[in-house]
């Protein structure tokens, strides 16, 4: 009889780039941008991103652990083991999809 | 995050883990539960303020005193602002007390989910624990440096009546302003880290706008009703009035500025929990 300790469903998490992470500028360049668009970095934050600047980090993810199961979780980097890891944590909140954690059944 | 806790029945999910639509509850509950990491994190919160300081903890007195003692020259002495009556150390005094509090309760507060991130990134916890443990950290400042006002009672032979029993109501009316500020900033400060400094100038307006270094009874009667929606205007009035008679007591019309406490706080743990959520992806 399965007894499951973790069920995730369809578990998705979205992640805003671009806006975070500016390539590093001549401090020239950056003063000039500064001067001509002072709220460029507010103004960015506010609307809604752009396809190049969302990152899927966990689409469409499913999965069962069963209590006691020794579960293995391989990936490469940035393949999102970290943030399903964050997400089954709360740390941070899925974007999409669902998970549960589940008490041991009395046996 | 939408959390759906039941008793363990048969394979009955303890924890679900799901995007919120929305604004989602407030989950009080959760952060009553949570009430001894409060304690610890306010502790460590006074504990490491004053490490690596040769004065240490004696910076909570020295600061309150230093300005005091700059408020009573430039404010006393050389511009000769009335004190209704009173010794203007202990007039200014009264009022350095609260503020210092709402100031640095604030300050802290805004911050303190910035200077919080390792914690936060690494385990779960409700994060509104982060700012309210600011808000409590400040208290127990607070209380020390309330050594130094006890002196200069004695020192200027004023006694307290009944009326010092409404101080701890003030310090909750300053408490829930703070938090209130703090909440709406708290959030808002991981993204956009100017806050911290916007909150620097705001308090010092802030302070202009509340009769700590000088009498209330020089602001013009017309002017008044603006004045005194301030809530701080309140605490620092009702001070006054609790230690030495002095200030201005309770009035009806201070219900505007507590109502007004009351929506920013209760607005401002929305918005905070709205934005605790994903807070960790912004780092």
């Amino acid at each position: 009889m399965s007894d499951v300790a973790i069920r995730v469903e369809g578990l998705g998490k979205r992640y805003r780039i671009g806006g975070q992470q500016q390539r590093p500028t001549p401090i020239v360049q950056a003063v000039r941008k500064t001067l001509v668009s002072p709220l460029s970095y507010f103004v960015s934050t506010l609307r809604e991103p752009t396809t190049e600047e969302t990152l899927w980090a966990l689409k469409d993810v499913s999965f069962e652990v069963d209590h006691g199961e020794v579960f293995g979780l391989i990936g490469r980097n940035g393949g999102g083991k970290s943030t399903l890891l964050k997400v089954l944590s709360r740390i941070t909140e899925p974007t999409e999809g669902h998970a549960s954690i589940l008490w041991p059944s009395q046996r | 995050m939408a959390v759906e806790t039941t008793t363990a029945v048969q394979n009955a999910p303890s924890l679900v883990i799901k995007p919120t639509r929305g604004w989602g509850r407030l989950a009080l509950g959760e952060v009553w539960r949570y009430r001894e990491l409060v304690w610890f994190l306010t502790w460590r919160e006074v504990n490491g303020r004053y490490r690596q300081m040769a004065l240490g903890p004696l910076w909570i007195i020295i600061r309150p005193v230093v300005e005091m003692i700059l408020y009573s020259l430039v404010f006393g002495r050389l511009a000769n602002l009335p004190s209704d009556g009173m010794p203007y150390p202990l007039f200014t005094f009264a009022a350095i007390l609260p503020w210092t509090y709402f100031s640095d309760a604030t300050t802290r507060s805004v911050s303190s989910l910035v200077r919080n991130i390792s914690l936060i990134s690494k385990v779960y916890f409700p994060r509104l624990v982060i700012p309210a443990s600011s808000v409590v950290a400040g208290l127990i400042d607070l209380a020390i440096a309330f050594v130094i006002l006890i002196g200069l009672m004695v020192f200027y032979g004023y006694a307290p009546g009944f009326a010092v029993l409404t101080l701890p109501l003030y310090l909750l009316l300053a408490a829930c302003t703070a938090l209130g500020v703090g909440l709406w900033n708290a959030a808002l400060a991981v993204k956009f880290r100017d806050l911290q400094i916007v909150t620097t100038y705001g308090l010092q307006a802030w302070m202009f706008l509340t009769p700590v270094a000088y009498s209330a009874s020089l602001v013009p009667e017309g002017l008044r009703v603006f004045y005194q929606l301030n809530p701080m205007y309140w605490v620092v009035e009702g001070f006054r009035w609790g230690l030495y008679g002095g200030g201005q007591g309770p009035q009806l019309i201070m219900l505007a500025p507590v109502g007004l406490v009351a929506f920013l706080l209760i607005s401002g743990l929305f918005v905070f929990r709205r934005t605790e959520r994903t807070v960790v992806d912004l780092l």
